[in-house]
């Protein structure tokens, strides 16, 4: 297999060398120790924008898309800002796709799992409800996703989130409260939770 | 290997990919379709029919190389002219067999409202608005729906739609010059403030800002002359 270190890829004969060739051989190249990145690039994605997609499909997805349409890369603009939107675009195509799947609301267990699944014990949820309660929550504002991911997921106190955005701690404890109740809502459509807000 | 990549998944993944390439084409092919009528015509940038080709033929060659399908209508599509095309329905409905999205939906919506299924448009396209507020591709919904609704002939409804699109950040200029256009022809003061107020941000004194609003405003005032 034709092997291009990550560090040869960053340089223009590098990049030719990896992207030349049909999709299926640049996909090759691609899982081969992630020469561009990608799985780095896809983990910043998720925690700056404060999404709950699982990481592996979103990795997947860019690398499949940078394999495609690598052949239209001509070094404008640089590699890595490239490859980053080849990321953002990979995460736009499964939040929409995961929205979808949500929408058409498949009967009670005939949803297959969530990498998210685990969230459900501690908020009181069935398993098989979290996709669509993250597809839900993946369709907030930004800061209110980042409210709740840093308050609850990532344990950080209140005043330091409100220290970091500028914004009240008040202010920070509602956006999370309405990405709770959003993801409550999604996950138990009849229980009224969202009319709390 | 990368940790955790799978070959089959990777290869499965990238098939995916091409699926929903010739998709998006499917889905462009109809709008090109819909283009040849006048309520279609809001909806595609005029040159689109030679990138469309450059597009699908580079798609075409790619899917052959890497040993995945192609669906059948797009190698008929690269090769004749726009007016040998099957019915824009037909090609959103193969869109739609290749990648059910919300886009595609959409895609067949606008289709019949070029054919004067605006009854079955607007029942798909009240379902589709009905789904979660925050949903992408809402804006694209609720464009269609008003057009659809202004198709046949409910106008007020088809505002109400229009200013609901409006609401929803990052909608296209399009859609206000759109609902500036029945507004006006409804004689509704609040509807014109409404939809005046979302232009007040275009500077007209860029040539490419003006030529669009103007092609816009243009198409919004040939639809209502088919419509009224």
């Amino acid at each position: 297999m034709d092997r291009v270190s990550t560090a040869e890829a960053r340089t223009e004969p590098g990049w030719r060398r990896l992207l030349c060739g049909t999709p299926r051989e640049v996909l090759a190249r691609l899982v081969q120790d992630d020469p561009l990145g990608v799985r780095e690039k896809v983990g910043a994605r998720l925690r700056d924008d404060a999404l709950l997609l699982d990481a592996d499909r979103v990795h997947l997805r860019a690398l499949a898309r940078i394999a495609r349409f690598g052949n239209r890369y001509r070094g404008r603009p640089e590699l890595q800002p490239w490859v980053e939107s080849a990321v953002a675009e990979a995460a736009e195509e499964l939040l929409r796709e995961e929205h979808e799947a949500a929408r058409a609301r498949p009967s009670p267990g005939s949803d297959r799992p969530s990498v998210f699944s685990s969230l459900a014990p501690p908020l009181g949820l069935e398993p098989s409800a979290m996709r669509a309660a993250c597809a839900a929550f993946n369709a907030l504002p930004c800061a209110e996703r980042s409210a709740f991911v840093d308050l609850v997921l990532r344990g950080r106190s209140l005043d330091e989130l409100a220290h970091a955005s500028g914004a009240s701690a008040s202010e920070v404890a509602r956006r999370a409260r309405r990405a709770l109740d959003v993801l409550l809502a999604a996950a138990l459509p009849d229980s009224g939770a969202e009319g709390e807000r | 290997m990368t940790r955790g990549v799978d070959w089959i998944a990777a290869l499965d993944e990238l098939g995916l990919v091409h699926r929903k390439e010739q998709a998006a084409l499917l889905r462009d092919a109809a709008s090109l379709v819909c283009a040849t009528s006048r309520r279609g015509r809001p909806f595609v940038a005029g040159a689109a029919r030679a990138r469309w080709r450059q597009a699908c033929l580079e798609a075409i060659t790619v899917a052959e190389a890497d040993r995945v399908d192609v669906e059948p209508l797009l190698r008929n599509l690269a090769a004749d002219p726009v007016a040998r095309w099957p019915a824009a329905s037909r090609l959103a409905r193969a869109s739609l067999a290749l990648d059910r999205c919300v886009a595609g939906s959409v895609a067949l919506a606008r289709a019949w409202i070029c054919e004067n299924e605006t009854r079955a448009a607007i029942e798909l396209l009240c379902e589709l608005a009905a789904g979660p507020p925050h949903a992408p591709d809402r804006c694209d919904v609720l464009e269609a729906l008003a057009l659809a609704l202004e198709s046949a002939g409910a106008l007020d409804e088809s505002l109400d739609a229009y200013a609901s699109a409006l609401r929803i950040p990052g909608c296209a200029p399009r859609v206000a010059v759109s609902m500036f256009a029945l507004a006006l022809r409804r004689g509704d003061a609040a509807w014109i403030d409404f939809a005046s107020a979302r232009l007040l941000d275009l500077d007209l004194s860029i040539p490419g800002v003006r030529t669009r609003f103007q092609v816009a405003l243009a198409r919004a005032v040939e639809r209502a002359v088919v419509s009224i």
